[in-house]
């Protein structure tokens, strides 16, 4: 009984130290270590039972979410066939908009906006493991274009970037995760500064917003090339919810609710754009 | 004069090389069902920790060095799996979580089902403030405190309320690796 008690603790030492082992190696290694390079073989294996479980679970998971839905659906529904119609005006507006802008910035010399870029489409099989980290999986890899750090959109506006690539599939991080960022534009006065998630239930978080600037609810944000972010300019991201800050700060608190419903997506488009390189550092 | 054999585990134990498979088994289905379809069957918008449950349910009713394997291989899963998470840091969670429902274990009564469901909610407290916790001193970016309580809560919540039924799945797999249930018959 002793003899199997120490034995119990030993292995359990054995454990504790490895798993601080691995956690100081995680700590340190940069994107092309070896927990890196672990983490892309346990998504590979993982991913085709995750696209299969999916793919049965799926009406499974509508059905749960139809029964949650049913008593707001016919309201609802109004309200969206009278949106499609208003938007289907619109899009026919901003088509011709769109190839008008694109001739004059060929025209100028200017390069082309991300409504121009080319994009795949990708379908949502899986979500983070856990309950604060927000990201999913997507069923296109480099095989289809997909690289680290490219945008990833739905029609209503930013979803978040590309976190890895494998193959076939690919890791999204959400705008929602706290760790996500992006670089930000007030449409309506101009002012730049920083979003960043605070949870999937929670509103943005704008900062370094200058209190000069004139902020307002209702405000829509976009992403900004400012300090070279990642993101090309103008993707939109959501609108003021709330502004505060005293008198004596210097900077805007501001709440940003996102476009984007993080809780449903289905699909998503990834823009084929690399990202902008860093600065000081020479490319080939 | 007949022989009645008793189905105990420690008469019939399994082959190694079966356990680990099923162990293997079990985690990665909790794991895929984890990211896939209770992400459409969430509570309050909340997902159940399924790998947290197999692992505390596999402490509370296996030996003491099979819990502390099964704690260290699931947590290692989900880290390996989930973005923006230490790899190590959920296996040295519930490893220690697995270690102490395994200590507890031997003060419970044998063949209770009471005990693994106590266990899993225990565990589950101990798992979300332990991660919460490395994770913040380990300089992770991680959500307000509000938050941190809201959802750990609910996971609590969620995992203690699925426990019996996962408790039962890993009762049963466990007869089969060791064939009890083929000789019940």
């Amino acid at each position: 009984m002793y003899r199997r008690s120490g034995r119990s603790k030993l292995l359990l030492l054995v454990l504790l130290v490895t798993s601080a082992a691995l956690i100081t190696l995680d700590h340190r290694s940069g994107a092309g270590g070896v927990p890196h390079r672990l983490r892309r073989v346990a998504q590979v294996a993982v991913a085709p039972l995750q696209s299969g479980v999916t793919a049965i679970g799926q009406p499974v998971g509508r059905f749960v979410s139809n029964l949650r839905d049913l008593g707001r659906s016919a309201a609802e529904k109004e309200r969206l066939q009278e949106r499609l119609a208003s938007l289907e005006a619109e899009a026919h507006q901003a088509r011709g908009l769109l190839e008008e802008n694109e001739d004059l910035r060929d025209q100028l010399g200017l390069s082309r906006s991300w409504r121009a870029a080319e994009r795949v489409t990708a379908q949502v099989i899986a979500d983070a493991p856990g309950n604060y980290r927000w990201s999913v999986v997507i069923d296109r890899g480099e095989v289809d274009g997909v690289r680290r750090d490219m945008p990833v959109l739905v029609p209503d506006g930013l979803v978040g970037k590309v976190l890895d690539a494998g193959d076939h599939q690919a890791t999204v991080l959400l705008m929602v995760d706290p760790s996500a960022g992006a670089a930000a534009r007030l449409e309506g006065s101009g002012a730049t500064g920083a979003v960043s998630g605070n949870g999937v239930d929670r509103p943005l978080t704008l900062e370094f917003v200058d209190k000069g600037a004139r902020v307002v609810a209702g405000d829509p944000v976009v992403t900004s090339h400012m300090n070279r972010g990642i993101f090309p300019a103008g993707i939109p991201i959501g609108v003021v919810s709330e502004v505060e800050g005293d008198e004596r700060s210097t900077e805007y608190d501001i709440s940003v609710e996102p476009y984007v419903d993080f809780k449903s997506l289905q699909f998503v488009q990834v823009l084929l754009l690399p990202p902008p390189p860093l600065e000081g550092i020479a490319t080939p | 004069m007949s022989v009645v054999r008793i189905a105990d585990p420690a008469l019939h134990p399994a082959h190694p090389a079966r356990r680990a498979g099923l162990v293997v088994l079990l985690l990665v289905s909790a794991l895929v069902l984890q990211s896939t379809l209770f992400t459409s069957l969430t509570l309050f918008g909340v997902v159940p920790q399924l790998v947290f449950v197999v692992v505390i349910c596999l402490a509370a009713i296996e030996s003491e060095n099979l819990g502390l394997v099964s704690a260290f291989s699931g947590g290692l899963l989900v880290d390996l799996v989930m973005p923006g998470s230490l790899l190590g840091l959920t296996s040295l969670v519930l490893t220690l979580v697995a270690y102490c429902t395994s200590r507890a274990s031997q003060l419970a009564p044998e063949g209770s089902v009471g005990f693994p469901v106590v266990a899993v909610a225990l565990g589950s407290v101990a798992a979300e403030i332990l991660y919460a916790f490395f994770s913040v001193l380990l300089g992770q970016n991680w959500v307000s405190l509000g938050d941190t309580v809201r959802i750990g809560a609910l996971i609590v919540l969620y995992n203690t309320l699925l426990a019996p039924l996962i408790l039962t799945v890993v009762r049963w797999s466990i007869d089969v690796v060791r064939g009890d249930r083929g000789r019940r018959r």
